[in-house]
């Protein structure tokens, strides 16, 4: 648990160091020379930028939500009296200094960093860190169960209660390599003439501007006349800090700039979603492409063997740039891509939100390492021994119609085990039928969708729950309104 | 007198020949009047890397000469407008990004209290998608 900590603390220390110039705020006047501008324009970065300081409605429901699980976490970690505060203060910490986003689902809480500079012409690597709510090994609590009754929910316990927030965190890191034919870049480019004519027809007037200058100016005019300036982002805050009336008017600005920046972005976001500007990133990772994964699962005490896990994923999404080319040509007889022929090709080409990509295909290798732990009331220790498994998955996606609201998708993965003969070799298959539903139909259902899937297993304990039996191999479960994940009849 | 009349049919024939079409005289007088007044210059271009991304330049005025700059007037050259005396300007910049990126505004102004010129950085992240930056 301590490892744990220092190597996410360490994690964070280093974030911090590339963050730094970020976290840095400065709104005093202890330098005269520096120009109005200068204030304005770091904290208007400030206040664009995902953080704390950019959506104090969405912090707080952050805060609650984190507070909530770190307090369920906490609840486990009953031999640990400084477990709430450590969690918690990586949790702040890693907001504070602006090192990414905090996640969290039932039971973790996930760290995804900010991906680094400088990487736009290799690749891009998006590290994370998840805190899994730590719980006995599965196989240990089977071995439990079949303890004598007197002695199980003892051991049980005594086991549980040695669990601590964080005896059990996986350590991720993915990467997306560009492209490094001449195509990628003809591409792009492409694509950037195509945002330049979406972002162009899409409405800015912005009342922000109107209350800025008449702000800037009412500073302006609080000066002397020899210290005004046609731009006064270039009047010295030596000049502005040494009159009361200007640096009275520039508090208010300063006041009111976060929530006014606020509403100018929140205006160009839904003004650009309306106009579609946003799908064109779509076009770009729909084309085929690489996606390389590694991560190290690091486990303590009850809660389990470390694992390590490396994975190679090619994919090809429902739609993609070279998709909208062809059917610019094929269908509309244009050589070139434009807003029109883009808004028709998404139109006929719409997908289910969240859906699988077209096609995609992984090859993953994975180790467990070996596990011993001793069982509170049995002689005998529960020991397992290191494994290794290779798995291909494949996954595969169509829309049936015209209407794109029936979708089809078929996954099937094979696990080729080593060392481990309670897992042996397993070849599970999904296909799935989706339907969008309509808008009253989906109040009614609570969601969205109706979701049907076959189950086939090679063998029947790899099948899964299903909701009805079709074979000892083969089920089917169903879902109406939730996603196909959260499945539930 | 009627050789200069005729010097000019052959002009305005000229122009016609070769596709120009001369500006209404109203808004031509506007400019140059608006020239003639011109207390200085501001002059905006953008360069991008990574993205896509896209950006529009606002420039507020205590006078009526508000101006607005699009993402491909910024991009193609070097935007420019005159400043007229005794108003103030206000410069904001916004833009969107389709992907990570970086983009930089070169701001150049040429005013009665002399010359200055900056380079203003929007990177994404940590930037978000969308950005507002301050920039004069």
């Amino acid at each position: 648990m301590r490892r744990a900590f220092v190597r996410i603390a360490a994690c964070v220390c280093l974030g911090a160091g590339l963050a730094a110039t970020a976290w840095a705020r400065d709104l005093d006047c202890s330098d005269p020379d520096r120009k109005l501008k200068d204030v304005l324009r770091e904290l208007s970065a400030e206040f664009s930028s995902p953080g704390p300081a950019a959506d104090p409605a969405s912090k707080q429901r952050d805060e609650r939500l984190t507070d909530a699980l770190t307090d369920e976490l906490a609840s486990r970690a009953t031999s640990d009296g400084l477990a709430i505060g450590r969690l918690d203060f990586l949790r702040r910490a890693f907001v504070a200094l602006d090192l990414g986003a905090v996640s969290e689902d039932e039971n973790s809480l996930v760290f995804n960093f900010n991906p680094g500079k400088g990487t736009e012409k290799s690749g891009q690597f998006s590290p994370r860190i998840i805190v899994h709510q730590a719980a006995l090994y599965g196989p240990l609590d089977d071995e439990i169960d079949t303890l004598d009754e007197t002695i199980r929910e003892a051991s049980r316990d005594a086991l549980d209660k040695g669990l601590g927030d964080l005896d059990d965190v996986e350590y991720v890191l993915r990467y997306t390599p560009h492209s490094q034919l001449p195509t990628a870049d003809a591409r792009i480019k492409d694509v950037q003439r195509l945002a330049t004519q979406y972002y162009d027809k899409t409405p800015k007037e912005m009342d922000f501007l109107g209350w800025l200058q008449q702000e800037e100016s009412s500073i302006n005019d609080a000066l002397p006349q020899e210290s005004r300036n046609p731009f006064p982002g270039n009047i010295p805050m030596g000049d502005i800090c040494g009159n009361a009336d200007a640096k009275n008017a520039l508090q208010l600005l300063v006041n009111d700039l976060g929530l006014k920046i606020a509403a100018a972005n929140e205006l160009l976001r839904k003004r650009l979603e309306v106009v579609g500007f946003f799908r064109l990133a779509d076009l770009i990772d729909g084309e085929p492409r690489f996606l390389f994964n590694g991560s190290t699962r690091q486990r303590a005490d009850a809660a389990g063997p470390d694992e390590t896990t490396l994975s190679v994923t090619w994919q090809i999404g429902a739609v993609s740039y070279r998709g909208a080319r062809r059917y610019a040509e094929k269908k509309l007889g244009k050589a070139e891509l434009d807003v029109t022929s883009v808004d028709a090709y998404f139109e006929t080409h719409g997908r289910l939100a969240d859906s699988l990509p077209l096609f995609s295909f992984v090859g993953e290798y994975s180790r467990v390492s070996s596990f011993q732990i001793a069982i509170p009331g049995v002689v005998d220790e529960f020991r397992t021994e290191p494994t290794h498994k290779l798995t291909a998955k494949l996954a595969a996606g169509c829309y049936l119609g015209a209407g794109h609201d029936t979708r089809l998708d078929l996954t099937a993965s094979y696990d080729d085990v080593k060392d481990d003969t309670t897992l042996l070799d397993r070849f599970v298959a999904e296909l799935s039928w989706t339907q969008q539903l309509g808008a009253s139909f989906a109040k009614i259902a609570g969601g969205p969708e109706f979701v049907a899937t076959l189950v086939y297993a090679n063998k029947p304990e790899f099948r899964g729950a299903v909701d009805e039996d079709l074979g000892l191999r083969a089920g089917i479960k169903w879902s109406v309104g939730k996603k196909k994940d959260g499945a539930t009849k | 007198m009627p050789a200069k009349k005729k010097t000019k049919k052959l002009r305005l024939k000229t122009i016609k020949k070769i596709g120009i079409t001369p500006r209404p005289p109203r808004m031509r007088r506007r400019a140059a009047a608006a020239e003639t007044l011109a207390s200085g210059t501001l002059e905006l271009s953008v360069m991008k890397k990574g993205g896509p991304v896209s950006t529009s330049v606002e420039v507020g005025s205590s006078g009526d000469d508000d101006r607005m700059f699009s993402d491909q007037q910024l991009t193609s050259g070097t935007a420019k407008m005159p400043l007229l005396p005794g108003n103030t300007y206000t410069v904001v910049w916004q833009g969107a990004f389709v992907k990570p990126g970086t983009a930089v505004l070169h701001v150049e102004g040429n005013t009665s209290q002399g010359h200055f010129a900056d380079d203003v950085t929007a990177q994404h992240p940590p930037l978000g998608d969308v950005f507002t930056l301050v920039v004069l």
